[in-house]
């Protein structure tokens, strides 16, 4: 996985290697929780922007990436006077240890978050294993 | 043609670089009171009104609260504690969860009962009309 995001500023990144963005957009990272429980692995990221429509989550060889294109209401006949941060899509993406059921994925927006529900595959969870008296 | 007389204009993008620059020395910006840190923000503004843009993500409405005094703004964001998950493992927490508060000085005084606020994807967007006495005024010019 890659590194921790400092709670400071939105931080910028970059396209994958080889790929071109068409929108003129800045892209960030997401903040993230990551969470893990015995059956799943849950992660929130904040998308502020980004609705249902607009999130893509997908997994592939045990690399989960998530995109977010934001949809931004930005006051046409308005002058910026003052600005702190950017507005800009989404994207980041992290190697998963564990093996997930990749049918039962569980994705919803709300308020701007991005909730993730990856249920562990059978073989990847902990069994208890009954040991007998010989 | 007037294509080659458009030319790109090296001057202009100074002048709007000073004009920023000015605008960050003059206080004409709304220089946030107090201790720093809260939500960054984002002003907008036309004769008519300015325009606060912030980030408030997975907040609901009752978690924002605004208040207006003169030219100041208070923004404060109280998030709730969310669903707690029962044995987990926490493997990243960069998600801010605490409250915060943030007075902004706004560049003039604004109409505290026609204020609009409206969030939206996570995002917060208040609308705050000029105040009637402090717009700019369009004065006749007589000959004598």
């Amino acid at each position: 996985m890659d590194k921790t995001l400092e709670p400071t500023a939105k931080q910028e990144t970059a396209p994958a290697e080889g790929v071109e963005r068409t929108r003129n957009h800045k892209l960030y990272l997401p903040r993230v929780d990551i969470l893990e429980t015995k059956e799943a692995i849950r992660l929130t990221a904040e998308m502020p922007g980004v609705d249902t429509e607009h999130v893509t989550v997908s997994l592939e060889k045990d690399v989960l990436t998530i995109d977010g294109r934001v949809e931004w209401p930005e006051p046409s006949s308005h002058e910026l006077l003052y600005s702190e941060f950017e507005v800009g899509d989404y994207h980041r993406a992290f190697s998963l240890s564990e093996s997930i059921d990749q049918a039962r994925i569980e994705a919803t927006v709300r308020n701007g978050v991005l909730e993730l529900v990856l249920p562990k595959a059978e073989a990847a969870k902990p069994r208890q294993i009954s040991i007998k008296a010989g | 043609m007037a294509i080659g007389y458009q030319a790109w204009d090296p001057f202009a993008e100074l002048d709007r670089l000073q004009g920023e620059i000015n605008r960050m020395f003059t206080g004409a910006s709304p220089a946030p009171v107090g201790r720093a840190g809260g939500p960054p923000v984002r002003l907008y503004g036309n004769d008519q009104e300015l325009v606060l843009l912030t980030e408030v993500p997975g907040l609901a409405p009752e978690e924002i609260s605004l208040a207006v005094v003169g030219n100041r703004l208070t923004l404060g964001l109280k998030p709730g504690a969310g669903e707690a998950v029962k044995d987990a493992t926490v493997h990243r927490r960069e998600r801010a969860r605490r409250a915060v508060t943030r007075t902004l000085e706004l560049p003039h005084r604004v109409e505290a009962d026609r204020i609009q606020a409206q969030v939206k994807n996570g995002m917060l967007m208040v609308r705050l009309p000029r105040a009637e006495a402090d717009r700019p005024r369009q004065i006749d010019v007589k000959a004598g």
